[in-house]
């Protein structure tokens, strides 16, 4: 798992999927802000984090780190747990 | 190779975008739900394959195949979760929205709170010790 030497291609290709990524988790967060109902916002927030998951193999790529996508799977696995609390608490009726 | 993965990869960034837009401007929570959870399961995936077919190392290719099952198993239940507490909750569908399926047959379960509108003030019965004070 060392730093390897990383193609510019991939870099260029980086740049332009990190611009991409970034427009929609600028939408995202503006979902956040102005969703009105609760379930609205969760559902931006679990976007979110699988947007963060995209933006995590872009990094990786960019600088030729496979670590970073040991961070990905552990979001995944944590995300869900927060989207489903998040659920049971809209059912429960205690926000609106 | 390298060509492959990038082109992969722009085209998962892409669909996390079209997600994004999707989100926004998509009339309610049904149909947002409808474009969130596709688009982002999908894109996350194109971008995972990209970084697999770089690094070309079993670990992780593993790893990457095992994060995009995990999100396909996990992102349709969630989703599911979700709609189903709005509704019963009693989101309102978009105006023109021409079916509505789920009328009578989902609701909030029974030891749940009914009431959803203003909280009613609720008046303690000062019991005879009181707490010292700090």
């Amino acid at each position: 798992m060392t730093t390897g030497e990383v193609d510019p291609r991939m870099v260029w290709a980086a740049w332009g999927a990190g611009a991409l990524l970034a427009a929609g988790m600028g939408l995202t967060f503006l979902r956040i802000v102005v969703g009105p109902t609760l379930a609205d916002r969760v559902v931006a927030v679990d976007v979110l984090a699988t947007m963060i998951i995209g933006a995590l193999a872009v990094v990786a790529l960019a600088t030729g780190t496979p670590l970073l996508l040991d961070i990905a799977l552990a979001i995944a696995l944590i995300v869900f747990l927060g989207t489903v609390a998040m659920a049971m608490t809209i059912e429960r009726g205690v926000f609106k | 190779m390298i060509v492959a993965a990038a082109i992969l990869l722009v085209i998962g960034a892409g669909l996390m975008l079209v997600t994004g837009l999707g989100l926004m401007r998509m009339p309610d929570i049904f149909t947002r739900m409808h474009a969130a959870t596709k688009g982002a399961s999908l894109g996350v995936a194109f971008m995972l394959l990209a970084a697999a077919l770089v690094f070309g190392e079993t670990g992780v290719s593993l790893k990457g195949a095992v994060t995009v099952l995990f999100i396909f198993l996990t992102a349709p239940v969630a989703a599911n979760l979700l709609a189903r507490a709005a509704y019963a909750r009693k989101t309102p569908l978009w105006s023109r929205s021409v079916m509505d399926e789920g009328r009578g047959k989902i609701s909030v379960p029974d030891g749940f709170a009914k009431p959803v509108g203003p909280r009613k003030k609720v008046f303690r019965k000062k019991s005879g010790r009181s707490r010292p004070r700090c």
